[in-house]
């Protein structure tokens, strides 16, 4: 089996396909921190322009007048207790700045690469795991290979078998390069550091709305490892369905039109029929798992973390079934 | 042999980043979905009840509600006018001033709605002899971001929206009590020196429609900012650039008190 | 008795309703050199697909070394080395990375054994080149070098000297003889190419819609020869022919006698006639063809 998955590997590999999509992303973030530089400094120009003092300068007193605004804040009995956990670790948050001399405009190659996959974790991480995903089988389909690779002295469960856990293998390397480039890229922008601010997490939804009466302060660090995390999930689940379509579809091209068309598809609908109750098992609608994560609001109402989770890996596991009982059953007439 | 070391590297990032992002999923899952231990919660004294049972007739009762400015927002002590409005009225009456501020960052007119909606205030609001309102700052910020094309479209629209939640609220403050004497705090532009000429005009309008609409109760006061503002943003306006600073506060303070200086003396 | 190397038993297939292959029997022993012949659309590959597990049989069994195909897949499939159709090899990989993807899941393959099979097909000096640079004649070596592999007792190859030029085609009749001479290997060889089977094959089995219309060694049609004669009295020979040895002749309007003399020496038959009185204008020895039986048996079907 070992050996199986080796072959699937280095064959993605000679390919170029992982190359490739290592080469998008690493474009990709390279724009990403750009545009985050020019936006910073475009709003600290903004910044400057209206106080008429250059911001940057200040921005230590103007920390220590939010945190006693904040303060105030929570002496007020008139504030709902769910948002002063989250006051708190704001006021945390600020503190941590000022004691470490963080500019809270600024970025640092830890924010970024957290905020960066806190973006590509619904539409971009998805497409490079579909370029991946929907190749495995039907390129073997389209180019005949498949032929030679099913009359050896290897069950057919097998090759499948492998060939998930490459895709797999290949999923862990995507995030870890994705996680390693934007610190690269990102850090040559806004420095390498800011691993250990504390970011604000614990976000839950309960009835609909947004309950933050657990949040807490996580280091960034640890923060985007969740996100990473998530996002690996994410890619594991849209692995698999692609996966799936790609062992009942013959061609690449066919297979990578459909999983994508899905993908913005689905989204597109999840936003008109938000109120449908059914449009909350579609996997589409599940994959801004990080929302959860930062509070963010979702687009429907009513889903939380676990949910989401279960409904994905419903997806995923659903997707590995039938590619097992297809592939294992079906007549090979290429 | 560099096929070998090429699998064999993948191998091992695979495993390591596998393991990894497991525990960083696992860690994600119990964050948002399960009972974090949360931090001790700062227990405060249910300050509805207290008011209610410590009011006296010698007292000269002040609510303030509304936004970050009515909470204070910008001020070197957090306090704003709790702190500075006191100072400016104690000279002018011989009763205790008892000032409870309401005000919560980032409300809109709507907010205060749903605020006095909920009836919480109206024991407060049934005591309170001055009810100062700082509210519609923003709303107003909503819009003066957009651009310019749009701008006057959804002016009309969210102006609409303010004015029916604001006459609304009004209302609602008028069921607990008839004769309290609402100030209302006037909007003025912070970001004068960025501003353009339609901003300005919108603010004006904002303002005089406000002014209206405040002025057809019998009870009630409009005290303008704008023109306190406008030459004075560096003396006035906070480092965030947008609130009152310290000396802002006293300023209108000082404003508010001379204009329900008569009705103090007499109440 | 030994197992045969390749048994069929009554298969059938049946795909969306239609049938495309039917009723098929078929045993090949251990070195033998097998034709599959048939028109376009006969069911030929079809069929290689059913040995090969790659399609499952509507109806029947098959066994290959004595293990069902459908039920001991693994234990069938390490007795066979095939190419299906045109040998599709990975484009982006070396010739020598193909065989090795395909040398790593058979634990029996060792690295000697590669480097023979490259040996065998004559790859030495274009191994490493990335397949996409080969030739069809080249992906056809390598094609047949990924089968033997894993040293098989059935070797199935699927119109194998597509565009391999006149040399590489006498290369490739010689080692297919060398593997089933030497190594006892069974091949089994589909062809359009008549005369290459005949040149190439022990039997042949020609299949016409779905199932198999003749099934016989090469040695028999090759023996069943005709012989041409002109004769002064060609009627008064048909007469001999039928008294003496049995032989039905026939004659044509040009008064041109034919027989098959069925192992009989052509320098008796001639000497007999002359002794009789008959004039003897000349005699043709003329083969039965394993392309004229193809065309006699399927009827002007499209070959291709």
């Amino acid at each position: 089996m070992f050996n199986l998955v080796e072959n699937e590997i280095l064959k993605t590999i000679f390919k170029k396909r992982l190359l490739l999509i290592l080469g998008i992303l690493f474009v990709l973030i390279a724009l990403f921190s750009y545009g985050e530089k020019y936006t910073i400094q475009k709003n600290k120009d903004q910044l400057t322009k209206r106080i008429g003092v250059s911001a940057s300068y200040n921005w230590s007193k103007l920390s220590e007048q939010q945190i006693i605004s904040i303060k105030g804040r929570l002496d007020n009995p008139y504030i709902p207790d769910s948002e002063k956990a989250s006051l708190r670790v704001q006021i945390e948050q600020l503190q941590y700045d000022i004691d470490h001399g963080i500019n809270p405009v600024s970025s640092s190659a830890g924010k970024f690469s957290s905020s960066f996959m806190e973006q590509a974790i619904f539409m971009f991480i998805p497409l490079l795991i579909i370029m991946l995903a929907a190749d495995m089988m039907s390129g073997e389909a389209s180019t005949g290979t498949i032929k030679l690779l099913l009359t050896r002295n290897v069950p057919r469960w097998k090759i499948l078998v492998s060939k998930f856990l490459a895709l797999l293998i290949l999923e862990v390397i995507v995030l870890v390069f994705s996680i390693i480039l934007s610190t690269l890229v990102s850090g040559l922008f806004f420095g390498y550091g800011g691993w250990r601010e504390p970011v604000v997490a614990g976000f839950k939804v309960i009835g609909g709305k947004l309950d933050a009466s657990n949040v807490r302060s996580v280091p960034q660090w640890q923060y985007t490892l969740m996100v990473y995390a998530l996002a690996y999930f994410v890619a594991v689940v849209i692995g698999s369905i692609s996966f799936m379509v790609s062992v009942l579809v013959k061609s690449t091209s066919a297979s990578i039109g459909i999983m994508m068309s899905t993908l913005v598809g689905g989204t597109i609908l999840s936003f008109f029929i938000a109120d449908w109750k059914f449009t909350r098992y579609l996997f589409m609608v599940n994959l801004r798992l990080t929302d959860y994560l930062s509070g963010s609001v979702q687009p429907v109402a009513g889903i939380n973390i676990t949910f989401s989770v279960l409904v994905l890996s419903a997806w995923a596991v659903g997707a590995f079934i039938i590619s097992f009982v297809r592939f294992t059953t079906q007549d090979i007439l290429v | 042999m560099l096929k070998k070391i090429m699998w064999y590297g993948i191998v091992v990032i695979a495993f390591i980043g596998f393991i990894t992002l497991s525990l960083g999923f696992y860690q994600a899952l119990t964050i948002s979905s399960g009972k974090a231990k949360t931090a001790s919660k700062i227990s405060l004294p249910n300050a509805n009840g207290s008011l209610s049972a410590s009011q006296k007739a010698n007292q000269l009762n002040i609510t303030i509600m509304g936004d970050s400015i009515a909470r204070g927002a910008g001020d070197i002590t957090g306090k704003g006018f709790t702190q500075y409005l006191p100072e400016d009225l104690k000279n002018k009456t011989s009763k205790d001033l008892s000032i409870e501020d309401v005000g919560i960052d980032g409300y809109r007119s709507v907010d205060i709605l749903s605020q006095l909606q909920s009836g919480k205030l109206d024991n407060l609001l049934k005591n309170s002899d001055f009810i100062l309102i700082s509210i519609g700052g923003n709303d107003i910020r909503t819009i003066q971001s957009q651009s310019e094309t749009n701008k006057d479209q959804s002016f009309k629209a969210l102006q609409d929206k303010y004015l029916s939640d604001l006459k609304a609220s009004i209302n609602i403050i008028r069921k607990s009590s008839q004769v309290a004497t609402i100030v209302f705090l006037g909007s003025y532009n912070p970001y004068l020196k960025t501003s353009s000429v339609e901003d300005t005009r919108i603010i004006n309008l904002w303002n005089s429609n406000t002014d209206q609409l405040i002025e057809s109760d019998p009870h009630a006061v409009f005290v303008p900012t704008y023109d306190l503002i406008k030459y004075n943003i560096d003396k006035y306006i906070a480092l965030d650039g947008l609130h009152p600073n310290t000396e802002g506060y006293k300023a209108i303070s000082s404003r508010i008190a001379e204009a329900i200086e008569g009705l103090v003396v007499s109440k | 008795m030994l197992t045969p190397v390749l048994q069929l038993e009554d298969i059938s297939k049946n795909i969306k309703g239609r049938e495309i292959v039917r009723d098929i029997n078929l045993t090949l022993e251990a070195a033998e050199v097998f034709g599959f012949l048939g028109p376009n659309g006969a069911g030929k590959t079809t069929t290689i697909r059913m040995i090969v597990g790659l399609i499952k049989p509507t109806h029947g069994r098959i066994k290959i070394c004595g293990y069902d195909v459908s039920k001991d897949f693994v234990k069938a499939m390490s007795n066979v080395g095939c190419i299906i159709e045109s040998p599709e090899m990975y484009k982006y990989l070396t010739g020598k990375d193909n065989l090795l993807q395909y040398a790593s899941m058979d634990k029996r393959v060792t690295k000697e054994r590669i480097s023979q099979v490259i040996d065998m097909v004559g790859m030495e000096h274009r191994i490493n080149d990335k397949v996409s640079t080969y030739s069809l004649g080249m992906r056809q070596r390598l094609g047949i070098a990924q089968a033997l592999l894993c040293k098989p007792k059935l070797l199935i190859l699927d119109e194998p000297t597509n565009g391999l030029d006149p040399a590489g085609i006498t290369e490739f009749r010689n080692l297919i003889r060398h593997l089933a001479l030497e190594d006892g290997m069974t091949v089994f060889v589909s062809s359009h190419l008549l005369s290459e089977a005949q040149q190439m094959c022990d039997s042949v089995a020609i299949l016409k819609h779905g199932t198999i219309v003749k099934h016989t060694t090469v040695k028999e049609i090759l023996e069943s020869e005709t012989i041409e004669w002109s004769l002064s009295d060609p009627l008064k020979a048909i007469n001999i022919l039928k008294e003496k040895w049995g032989i039905v002749g026939s004659m044509n309007s040009d008064n041109i006698l034919s027989a098959s003399l069925k192992g009989l020496s052509l320098e008796d038959v001639n000497a007999y006639f002359i002794h009789q009185g008959i004039g003897l204008k000349y005699a043709n020895k003329k083969q039965n063809t394993l392309e004229e039986l193809f065309l006699d048996l399927t009827e002007g079907d499209e070959i291709v």
